[in-house]
């Protein structure tokens, strides 16, 4: 546990090297040395989900990942998920269906869906709730994120990954869509 | 880890990462009539591999579908779901049911230790100093068996269970060739262990839903003790044994295609 | 007394609009993506914690918690802490400059404990160190000398159950001389007439739990010196003039002299009204005296230690009815247990002693309600205040009536609802806007009620399915707990871009977005061009507490009034420019500004705000809106308790396993009058979330104490919140629009009313399907665990049958 660890990772498409103890959690780590405050902290413990990240393509409670062991590790964030200037398509869905409401269990549900649709484009609804058990969400929005995962699909399965956020923002930001 | 930075355990002198040998320990193959599942095999490679498209392993997917939740899956190790040895090792429950061993390297060498041998008391596996588990390795079961796991409680997942039990059962015809049932519990030690008397009370009889009622009533009360705590009273969880045994031995035969 | 101006706008625009249907308007009633989405689901937003990385040199506070649940301290020893590296400084309550009090409703509360300790969760002293570790470890370093007292952890010791007089104890609150808190009653007819003459009678007793918040984002705060020795402080609050108010009692200084800004909110449900008057006075204490940024952020354990839960009740409910179904009487002893301090509690108490009665026309009552100390967590706000637990005990009780006289739940209440022109227990009359009964219809058709209901008497085998009712009214905002004014201001930019302000804090409950769609439906602007500004108690008009389901109502009027000003203004000077009729002739649809006969010849929003900015035309208002005075007479509980109620019926659908007890909720229907739909998305996802906050009080959320007053499931794991397995398949949702006439459009509050009949629906779906009479008795209790459940179905023999 004591002494510095030498890690090069690749966050969100760049690398660093960092010097970290061994103690260090993946989530300080992104969060307060490399500043990914989209990744939130809810229980410490593994059990809200709020802090989930993409290690090597995984759903990863980055509350419970030391970072001393990731070594040569690509992770992904809520920031990281589209390059500068998009959103990505399951982001899009999330704004679409209106189910967000205080937002911080937002980032762990649509890191847990990019690593369900990564692996299966078009997931049957048990498969998506299965998935989403990974984080908890108390405003209750559990139903539209359903919803939200199952249009992510749609968008991905016609091709539409990236999608311009100027666009995005045109089109919905404080608008009516229904 | 948690009971490290929570100070409810003694940190340990050293801490050892093994995660850097999970490219090498997290295989599942069948091999010589043995499956063998490398120690650092998360639930997300078991549900990649043969165990969960194998009617023989059902239990399999029983376990994994009430497994922490689905990002934990891929976090959790066997090796360290079995090492952690307490009640609420899901795995563990399970393959007391396959006649499990586990594959322990240390310095001096290599052993097999059967797991119910390896599990001294709660959170005490019987591990020497520099030993490690590296694989944990069953018999390949028969074609005509299956198993089953049965986990319930307030809600669906993230619980610790009630009174979580795994059946394995092996039928010709309608006759139980071969049974084995294990328990969160069995006593207030509060590890997972088998239930001999039961196998032994329904092994050669004819299977009938009529057989496993009457088997679990009159067995389980009188072979189980359960702990009384400010989740749920001894007598509930011992009401909720019954039950969690019956369902888990009549998913294994209707596996089988009886029920 | 001549009506205020903002009364005749407000009642002015309700009678203009009032037969418009909400598909007509253009924002009200439209699902409009909410102003912080795209933010959101980037994962920006930056909520308290998130500003920790910014700061230079901060220090980090811990505090240290009382090992004990009631004992007197005779010393603290903080030398050791002192000495413990990285260690700054240690503070008592000896080193607070002002008042050691952070009292929500009455000064009962030390911020520091002094004398006495009366809960595990009483901060001893903070640990001020260079690192959030190092002030923890030596927080272990910390030595008090307790002298344990014994400890109270059920109200039942502190209050005789039938006489409700307080019981001989070793009093918590010594210093207040009773561990009796409040008591409120109603005395309302001749209750012993109405049981005299009554054909069938029930009673039972009824208990509830005290519920989590479980909000996500744990609490944190920053407080930064500032060079003119004031402090600005960063906190998780849903209510940032009440955390100013509370700073500056315990340091001693004027208000101006504290800033408060409330970032970003992971949830609140009414449990971040005053712990974040307490992170914030800790951390503003340390910052000032040390000169550096100073941070606290509580762990998921401290977190649910340290804020107030949903108070457990306790209630004996007895009503009488005549053979035609009607209600005669009603007779309730209540006891509230609020912790161990008082935080919201009086106001709890009152909520729940005005809502005691239902929702129903009822002449005679007599009801006792007593909110006493224990040595628990306290109990505060949580979504509902005092209202979940009275509804959970009357709508049980009509479940039992209407089973007695042998009529279906839904005719049963039917008979003995609130409708129009009919008076509340309190003798308030209602003159209009009662949309209950409507609500009720809409909701059994949506659940397919009676076709199920008869399906499911069917049903054999261990597992069954229920389908049960429960109605609701919830007073909308404080009512005559205190003044009950709200304020916004609205700023068009010269460049027509708009600035909105307003001390509302959108915990998530979307209430913000309410408020932007009535400024836009007034203006005529698309709602893009508006700008949300942080509350931020140096700039944004105090708005009042965001607390009982008052933004949308409250807060609503006061946007409706400054932007109505502002539109007033803009009218006259279009109607000049364009040549129209009159100013009432224009309209404003930005970017285009017209005469209504002459849409074609226009000018652009742009050019108005230029020529308005010119011209002096003030571009620049503030809206305020006072609710008229409410009134309550303590002796018989009569008066005008709220100026208006939400109305709901609930349709649950259970299945329950018969070998386990454990329940599963298949499907649901609720349908709520709120006078009008204002924003339409938030609306619903209320309907939504209020419904499975409600699934976990009904079913899986309790708080369990070990002997010694330790709360033994401060975790996700151990403390049940609903999943994403659990929740049922659908939830059906629809609204009723009856309409308020000082509501902005017409509309009433959402936000809490949304809870507070779920679990009795859950219940009564629950007692459906147990079948048996004497067994629904016996589903008297919250959570139904399946632990409980079972024990009922064991007793009464269900599963032979």
């Amino acid at each position: 546990m004591r002494g510095l660890h030498r890690v090069k990772m690749r966050v969100n498409g760049r690398d660093y090297e960092l010097e970290v103890p061994g103690h260090e959690r993946l989530l300080d780590t992104l969060r307060y040395r490399l500043g990914f405050t989209g990744v939130k902290e809810g229980c410490g413990r593994g059990e809200c989900g709020t802090c989930i990240v993409l290690v090597n393509g995984e759903p990863r409670n980055s509350c419970l990942t030391l970072t001393a062991r990731l070594d040569g590790a690509e992770v992904t964030t809520i920031e990281g998920i589209a390059p500068p200037g998009k959103l990505h398509a399951i982001q899009v869905a999330f704004i679409e269906t209106a189910g967000v409401q205080c937002g911080f269990c937002t980032p762990g549900f649509i890191m847990v869906a990019k690593a369900l649709l990564d692996r299966n484009i078009d997931p049957s609804e048990e498969e998506i709730r299965n998935w989403l058990t990974s984080v908890l969400c108390r405003c209750g929005s559990y139903h539209l994120y359903i919803d939200a995962v199952k249009k992510a699909s749609e968008y991905l399965k016609k091709g539409v990954v990236f999608i311009d956020e100027r666009d995005v923002r045109e089109k919905l930001h404080l608008r009516v869509v229904g | 880890m948690i009971l490290i930075r929570d100070k409810r355990i003694k940190p340990p002198k050293y801490l050892v990462d093994i995660l850097r040998f999970r490219d090498q320990l997290s295989y599942v193959r069948l091999e010589n009539g043995y499956v063998k599942i490398g120690a650092l095999a998360t639930p997300w490679d078991l549900s990649q591999s043969i165990l969960h498209r194998d009617e023989r392993f059902a239990g399999f997917r029983d376990v994994w579908s009430k497994f922490g939740t689905m990002s934990l899956r891929f976090m959790a190790t066997i090796g360290g779901n079995i090492a952690t040895a307490t009640d609420f090792s899901d795995y563990l429950v399970l393959l007391h049911v396959y006649n499990a061993s586990v594959r322990l390297r240390g310095v001096n060498g290599e052993r097999v230790v059967p797991l119910e041998k390896l599990i001294l008391e709660r959170r005490k596996p019987d591990l020497k100093p520099g030993e490690i588990i590296t694989e944990v390795l069953f018999p390949e079961p028969p074609v005509g068996a299956s198993s089953a796991f049965e986990k319930f409680d307030r809600r669906s997942i993230l619980v610790a269970g009630l009174a979580n039990s795994a059946s394995y059962i092996q039928l010709e015809g309608k006759r139980i060739i071969d049974v084995r049932i294990s328990l969160d519990t069995t006593g207030l030690n509060r590890i997972p262990g088998r239930l001999r008397e039961l196998e032994d009370y329904l092994k050669g009889r004819e299977f009938s839903a009529e057989l496993i009622e009457k088997a679990v009533e009159e067995v389980i009360p009188r072979s189980v003790a359960k702990y009384s705590d400010w989740w749920a009273s001894g007598e509930y969880r011992l009401e909720m044994t019954k039950v969690s045994v019956k369902r888990s031995l009549l998913k294994a035969c209707k596996r089988l295609g009886v029920v | 007394m001549s009506r205020p101006n903002y009364v005749e706008i407000v009642e002015s625009i309700f009678h203009k609009t009032k037969h418009i249907k909400t598909s007509e308007f253009k924002y009200i009633g439209k699902k409009v993506v909410r102003w912080d989405a795209i933010s959101k689901v980037a994962g920006r937003p930056i909520f308290t914690a998130d500003l920790f990385n910014l700061v230079k040199n901060p220090v980090f506070v811990y505090s240290v918690r009382s090992k004990y649940a009631h004992a007197r301290i005779k010393s603290i020893d903080t030398s050791d802490a002192e000495r413990y590296p990285g260690v700054i400084r240690v503070f008592t309550s000896r080193d607070v400059p002002g008042i050691n009090d952070i009292g929500y409703v009455i000064p009962d509360q030390p911020m520091l404990a002094d004398r006495k300790v009366r809960y595990i969760g009483d901060t001893v002293a903070l640990v001020v160190a260079e690192s959030l570790e190092n002030a923890r470890d030596a927080g272990e370093l910390i030595s008090v000398d307790y002298e344990p007292l014994p400890v109270y952890l059920d109200p039942l010791q502190i209050v005789d159950f039938e006489t409700l007089r307080e019981k001989e104890h070793v009093l918590i609150h010594d210093e207040r001389g009773t561990d009796i808190l409040t008591r409120y009653r109603i005395r309302v007819g001749d209750v012993e007439k109405a049981f005299k003459e009554a054909s069938v009678i029930v009673e039972n007793v009824y208990s509830t739990p005290a519920q989590e918040h479980a909000y996500l984002e744990p609490e944190a705060a920053l407080a930064i010196p500032e060079p003119d020795g004031s402090v600005t402080i960063y906190v998780k609050t849903q209510c940032p003039f009440d955390v100013r108010r509370a700073v500056s009692n315990v340091l001693g200084l004027p208000y101006h002299m504290i800033r408060v800004i409330a970032p970003a909110l992971g949830g609140g449900f009414g449990g971040a009204e005053d712990v974040g008057n307490e992170v914030a006075a800790k951390s503003a204490l340390v910052a000032l005296a040390l000169k550096r940024p100073a941070i606290i952020i509580h762990t998921r354990e401290e977190s649910t230690i340290s804020h107030t839960k949903r108070h457990a009740m306790k209630a004996y409910y007895r009503h009488a009815a005549g053979r035609d179904g009607r209600l005669l009487g009603v007779e309730a002893r209540i006891v509230l247990d609020t912790g161990a301090y008082a935080s919201l509690g009086p106001f709890v108490a009152w909520r729940a002693t005005v809502h005691s009665t239902g929702p129903y026309r009822v002449e005679n009552a007599r009801v006792d309600l007593v909110n006493v100390y224990t040595n628990k967590i306290p109990a505060g706000a949580f979504r509902g205040f005092g209202n979940p637990q009275v509804h959970f005990a009357v709508e049980r009780q009509m479940d039992l009536l209407a089973e007695e006289l042998g009529l279906d739940p839904v005719e049963f209440r039917l008979k003995n609802i609130l409708r129009n022109g009919d008076r509340t227990v309190h003798g308030q009359l209602l003159d209009h806007g009662v949309g209950l009964e409507e609500a009720i219809k809409r909701a059994v058709e949506l659940s397919n009620y009676y076709e199920k209901r008869k399906l499911y008497e069917s049903m054999d085998g261990v597992v069954r399915r229920g389908i049960g009712v429960a109605v609701m009214y919830h007073g909308n905002s404080i009512g005559a707990e205190g003044a009950d004014y709200s304020a916004v201001s609205i700023i068009i930019n010269r460049d027509g871009s708009i600035t909105f302000r307003s001390g509302t804090t959108d915990m998530g409950q979307g209430s913000i977005q309410s408020l932007l769609n009535i400024a836009g439906e007034v203006l005529g602007v698309p709602l893009s061009y508006f700008k949300v500004e942080l509350p931020d108690t140096a700039s944004v008009p105090d708005s009042g507490p965001t607390v009982a389901s008052r933004v949308t109502v409250m807060t609503g009027n006061a946007t409706l009034v400054a932007a109505y000003k502002l539109r007033q203004g803009l009218n006259a000077l279009a109607s000049e420019m364009l040549g129209c009729r009159s100013p009432d002739q224009v309209v404003i649809e930005a970017p285009r500004v017209y005469c209504i006969d002459k849409p074609e010849k226009y000018i652009t929003w742009r050019e108005l705000i230029e020529q308005a900015f010119w011209k002096g035309i003030p571009l620049q208002e503030y809206g305020y809106f006072r609710a008229p005075p409410a009134e309550w007479h303590d002796e018989t509980g009569t008066g005008q308790p709220y100026f208006t109620y939400t109305f709901g019926a609930i349709v649950s659908e259970v299945e329950v396993d018969l070998e386990t007890g454990i329940t599963r909720v298949l499907g649901a229907t609720t349908v709520y009058d709120i006078g009008r739909v204002i924003n339409r998305v938030g609306a619903e996802l209320h309907a939504i979330g209020g419904y499975v906050q409600g699934m976990g009080y009904a079913l899986t959320e309790d708080t369990y104490y070990s002997p010694d007053g330790k709360l033994l499931n401060p975790s996700f794991s151990a403390y049940h919140i609903p999943t994403v397995l659990d929740i049922p398949g659908k939830i059906n949702v629809d609204f009723v629009e009856a309409g308020f006439v000082r509501g902005p459009f017409g509309a009433k509050g959402l936000g809490e009313p949304s809870i507070v009949g779920i679990a009795p629906s859950i219940a009564n779906a629950i007692a459906h399907a147990l079948r048996q009479k004497r067994a629904k008795y016996g589903v008297n209790k919250i959570p139904v665990t399946p632990d409980f459940l079972y024990e009922v179905i064991k007793k009464y023999e269900l599963k032979k049958q």
